[in-house]
């Protein structure tokens, strides 16, 4: 293995530049952040290329002569520099776009075709952040609720962001911020994302068949790039609005660095919320004479992050990138009491203490080191740590005396339960793409990642006995300690066959420490261009994955992700992915996409959920064990269709998805998972009604989720006999259930509809106003059916059953307020 | 302000109709058996549950009379005592049970018990003595003509090598208890338990026996030091009963493998349930199963 990567880096290094090239970078005229996909291209000539996520781009073989050089990029003017080169010359072209807007047809035909007939890959869609925020959200612009839009892509219901995609639940899913894993990228339990969107350049999403330098997972990949932070001048945003307030600052760096700055923060204001609210109702209570003990704040929950970004340029060649994230979401539940007694020579003091402390998050950091090795050969070293911990931790404490004619007593007693799950991630990454002439530009690297995983569950105990000595006791109900080592070895060769033939064929070789093997992930990508307005792509990857998480299958609402790596007693799992598509891009910039796609899936482990407890064969009281798992058979298949446009007053895209997703496990024969819906609508659009104002809209139509049918009920019976010494049998009420997800909730459907108007500011920023409604129709979209017992009041007698369907979001307003500056 | 005002209203009027709502299913219901037959050193019994599924708009008590009781003088000092019957139950079921000489007709016996009454099936004969090894067959019909039947061999009894199991066994320090392998399909379970409404902490185990070459019990020692009864107040010794149990491949399923997993859960807010199972019942749900035990008694110090 480290032969193979000395070979592959002294390859690197040795390979000559014989030939004249142009390489350089693109980026915006108005703050310097680079522009990824622009495009770039010999006037005249077949000869062009797309920026890389750095801005960079190489054209490695152009003849000697003079030519003119344009830059384009969506939204940006085009930029044309005249050049000569001569023989042997390599010549560097630094672009600056001025941004424009966005009404300038032949600019965008241009860039989109050129981009276009670039990606080889399928199923890959960049959204920057216009995307993001004009379109409508739920009180705040988040980049999962736009995902959740595209074809091929779900989330399991309207208070979960998780991604669900082609058949891939979000486990299957490499989330990277910068490129570094974050676990679990969510806020209040999936509501919100990580993710702080004024801190967002670009998201790039793979739905499925993506490149060899991703792996570890079997679904798909979201890249989430921040911002680089402004070289210009120091510039940034603010955003506030009903849950939070959200800023965003950039700069050049001071002095003689060059280089440039970022730092953003979001903070919610729940927890000042419910305190004042507490405190009111603290104050009426006391106002009506009554005397209850109330705790400082019923709800004290919020949740912030913070990222930070610093490049600094040492050269024209070397870039360090320091990037570092922390996202916490925080309870903090404290309830104190004191109560006293003095009466017919009695007399009682008694105090209380109780915490619940709940903390879970992600706390990122890493730093890039990239070298333009020669202008055909860029090198990119990573250094990265991810770090995401849940945290429980529970404790009460009462002590307190009292004396009366028996006598006097004292009592000092606490207990305490921990619930903890923590994974450390430590990689490091080495990239190196070559380009040595235009039919082929070459990707390998090394990944290297050090990951422990840590799952505990600790209850405590201490009480004052009567010698007034403290006793305590301590038991570890769970305590699992996982150290994973995954290493990643791969190669690719994005291939121009003939101008109208592509191929990207890459190779990746991994391992898991926990298993004693090599496992090869081959993936083949061709591009076929019909005519300059239409391609077809075909797709065969296979794609390992090392981790999982111990979630319930079934259940509706998941706070966390808990996450730990493939039990040594099961074989990795992996996942085939075909696709087949067609691509046509019309003159007037419309994008019209059709895939078709089969996935399957093996090795695959689901929990074996029930209950939480249970009693062990030694009849005592026992956790469930986490780590237990089902075999799982799956596959998943379907069609999507894209109509997309970027261009003019109205863009945004209308997707449709058909997918079917089956799993087997030894308790059911094929079902479909929780999360599968058949037919998805999804209607995006932003029209810019006056120049000061836009229309977002959005209209989602989707299947029903599937559930096991209610059929009626029955009494199972139970023995027990472990405290009463006594065996006896007694019936329990139960549930008669259907078929394994044999039934589905109604349709879904919701319209979202945003109004923003902007002002502009003297300073050259501006200042905007949003207004939206979530589920204008109030369609009742229902998470999941309770079900309870009909009771005459007057007599007891049971009525039958009745149910009530959970809605997800109603109809529910919201505005907000956001500065550029 | 006025914007405020309509949004408001409109927020709140639109959360309407979104409450309870009665529902029906088109479940045909089925009998739900609980058949056991046990058979013991001393005694041998055997009795069935009778009940059926119901559909979601069934209730599952139904009143059967009403009683006013007063406690007091005053007109106010009374209340309704109501008496039910479970919808679970089926009570007009003709249930009998063979073996290949001779047929029991069991007649069905209630019992009052917190405001309900429960209703089993028994022999009233007093002939019906099931013996280890021998199979039996149950049949069950009502008059609407749903018809359950299964059968049942009682396991083989099990023995307990009690001249090997010290006269005196404590908790505070691990005690054997001996027993011959198995000799056929029954799983054993070893429990000891206190008797004649006596406790003592470490006296009350259970345990599985899982591998059937097994030929020796351990007793584990409890960390009686944080007990919650009183100290000094069960210092006594007392008389522990030991009790080796063979079950049925039936009663095994039933009761051990699957009693504790679901099938379907619903995490938060939501309900658990199962698609309904039978073991040594055909024709509905439920269980018929057998039990064989051996038995001795000891003297327990705690």
């Amino acid at each position: 293995m480290k032969r193979f990567i000395f070979y592959i880096i002294c390859f690197g290094f040795t390979v000559p530049v014989f030939s004249q090239s142009i390489t350089g970078f693109v980026r915006d005229n108005t703050n310097g952040e680079p522009l990824s996909y622009a495009n770039v291209f010999v006037q005249g000539t077949s000869i062009g290329a797309a920026t890389n996520v750095d801005g960079y781009f190489v054209l490695p073989k152009v003849s000697s002569g003079e030519y003119n050089l344009v830059a384009s990029m969506i939204g940006f003017e085009l930029d044309t520099r005249p050049l000569k080169i001569r023989e042997g010359e390599s010549i560097r072209i630094d672009f600056r776009l001025k941004p424009a807007a966005l009404i300038g047809e032949e600019i965008l035909v241009t860039a989109e075709r050129q981009k276009f007939r670039e990606q080889v890959e399928p199923s890959r869609i960049q959204l920057d952040m216009r995307d993001i925020e004009r379109l409508p959200s739920f009180v705040e612009p988040d980049v999962f609720r736009i995902l959740r839009l595209l074809p091929g892509v779900q989330t399991m219901n309207d208070f979960s962001s998780a991604l669900y995609v082609r058949g891939s639940t979000p486990d299957q899913n490499l989330i990277m911020m910068d490129g570094i894993t974050v676990y679990n990228p969510f806020h209040l339990g999936g509501v919100f994302s990580t993710f702080n969107t004024d801190a967002i350049k670009e998201a790039d999403f793979h739905a499925g068949g993506f490149p060899a330098r991703y792996g570890g997972r079997m679904g798909s990949i979201l890249n989430i790039i921040n911002r680089e932070g402004n070289t210009e001048k120091v510039s940034g945003r603010a955003n506030m609005s009903l849950i939070s307030s959200k800023g965003m600052i950039e700069g050049p760096l001071p002095g003689k660095w060059k280089g440039s700055w970022m730092l953003a923060g979001r903070r919610t204001y729940f927890d000042y919320i419910t305190k004042a609210m507490t405190l009111a109702a603290k104050r009426e209570s006391k106002s009506r004479g009554f005397n209850n003990d109330f705790p400082e704040n019923f709800f004290p929950y919020h949740f912030y992050d913070i990222e930070g970004k610093i490049n600094l340029d040492i050269n024209e060649n070397h870039r360090l990138t320091l990037s570092s994230f922390l996202g916490d979401d925080i309870y903090d539940f404290k309830y104190v009491s004191f109560d006293s007694y003095d009466r017919n020579n009695s007399t009682s003091i008694s105090n209380n203490e109780f915490n619940f402390d709940w903390k879970w998050g992600n706390k990122t950091n890493s730093l890039t080191w990239r070298w333009l090795v020669s202008p055909k050969m860029v090198l990119k070293t990573f250094f990265a740590s991810s770090y995401f911990r849940f945290w429980i931790d529970m404790d009460d404490h009462s002590w307190g005396e009292s004396e009366d004619d028996w006598g006097t007593s004292k009592w000092d007693n606490s207990w305490m339960f921990d619930a903890f799950d923590i994974v450390n991630d430590k990689s490091i990454e080495t990239e190196l793409v070559y380009t040595p002439n235009e039919k082929h530009t070459i990707t390998t690297g090394f990944q290297a990642k050090d990951i422990d995983f840590t799952l505990g569950l600790i209850f405590g105990s201490k009480w004052l006995t009567d010698n007034d000595a403290i006793e305590s006791r301590q038991d570890t109900a769970l305590w699992m300690v996982e150290p994973s080592r995954e290493l990643g070895l791969y190669i690719q060769d994005k291939w121009h066959i003939s101008p109208v033939f592509s191929a990207q064929l890459g190779f990746r070789l991994s391992s898991a420490s926990a298993h004693n093997q090599l496992y090869s992930d081959p993936r083949i990508g061709l591009k076929y261009l019909l005519d300059d307005d239409t391609s077809i792509k075909f797709n065969w990857g296979r794609y390992h994955q090392f981790m999982t998480i111990a979630n319930p299958q079934d259940e509706n609402l998941r706070f966390v992700d808990i996450w730990m790596p493939i039990p040594k007693d099961n074989s990795i799992p992996y996942s085939d992915h075909t696709i087949l598509g067609i691509e046509h891009l019309t003159p007037k910039n419309i994008l019209y996409r059709l895939e078709t796609y089969y996935k399957s899936f093996d090795n695959l482990i689901t929990l074996k959920q029930g209950n939480i407890f249970s009693v062990s064969d030694d009849g005592m009281l026992q956790f469930t064990p986490f780590n237990d798992f089902y075999e799982t058979d799956a596959y998943a298949y379907g069609l999507e269709g894209l109509i997309q446009k970027k261009s003019g007053n109205l863009t945004g895209w209308i997707g449709y998805t058909y997918a079917v997703t089956k799993w087997k496990t030894e308790l059911h024969d094929w079902y479909p998972p929780k999360f599968d819906r058949p037919h998805t609508l999804n209607v995006v659009g932003d029209w810019q009604w006056t120049e000061k104002t836009h229309v977002g809209l959005t209209i989602s139509y989707a299947t029903g989720n599937p559930f096991t049918e209610v059929k009626g009920r029955i009494q199972n019976w139970k023995e027990s006999f472990y405290y009463t010494g006594y065996s006896n049998w007694w019936p329990n009420n139960s549930l008669l259930v259907g078929e394994k997800n044999g039934d589905r909730f109604p349709d879904y459907f919701r319209i979202d509809v945003n109004f923003t108007k902007r002002k502009q500011l003297k300073n050259g920023g501006f200042k905007e106003s949003y207004f939206q409604i979530i589920n204008v129709t109030n369609h009742l979209n229902a998470l999941m059916y309770i079900y309870n017992t009909n009771y005459n009041e007057e007599t007891g007698e049971t009525l039958g059953m009745k149910r009530a369907g959970v809605p997800m979001f109603p109809f529910f307003p919201t505005f907000g307020w956001r500065i550029h500056f | 302000m006025k914007h405020v005002i309509i949004i408001s209203f409109l927020f709140f009027v639109s959360c309407e109709g979104w409450g309870w709502q009665p529902v029906d299913s088109d479940h045909d219901s089925t009998l739900n058996i609980f058949g056991l037959i046990v058979s013991e050193p001393d005694s041998s019994y055997g009795y069935i549950y009778v009940h059926q599924s119901l559909n979601l708009q069934d209730p599952e008590n139904i009143l059967i009379s009403s009683d006013t009781v007063y406690f007091g003088p005053g007109p106010n000092d009374f209340y309704i005592n109501y008496e039910y019957r479970s919808g679970f139950t089926v009570l007009d079921a003709q249930v009998t049970i063979s073996n290949h000489e001779k047929e029991w007709v069991f007649a069905n016996k209630s019992n009052y018990d917190w405001g309900m009454y429960e209703t089993k099936y028994v022999d009233t004969s007093g002939t019906f003595q099931p013996q280890p090894g021998e199979t039996y067959s149950l049949r069950v019909e009502t008059d609407d003509g749903r018809m359950a039947q299964g059968s049942v061999t009682v396991p083989l009894r099990p023995n307990i090598r009690e001249e090997f199991v010290q006269d005196t066994l404590s908790n505070r320090t691990p005690y054997s208890i001996p027993f011959d392998a198995v000799e056929d399909d029954g799983t054993f379970r070893l429990k000891t338990k206190a008797i004649y409404g006596n406790y003592a902490c470490g006296a009350n185990q259970v345990h599985l026996i899982a591998d059937r070459t097994d030929t020796v019990w351990t007793s584990q020692v409890s960390d009686c030091s944080n007990s919650w009864w009183d100290e000094g107040e069960y210092e006594d010794a007392i008389q522990l009963e030991v009790l080796l149990e063979s079950m049925d491949s039936h009663y095994y399923d039933y009761f051990i493998e699957y009693g504790n997993k679901n099938e379907f859960i619903s995490f938060i807010m939501g309900s658990e349930g199962a698609t309904g199972r039978s073991f040594g019942i055909e024709g509905g749900y439920g269980v018929f199963g057998a039990i064989a035990t051996d038995k001795i008694e000891r003297i327990f110090v705690p």
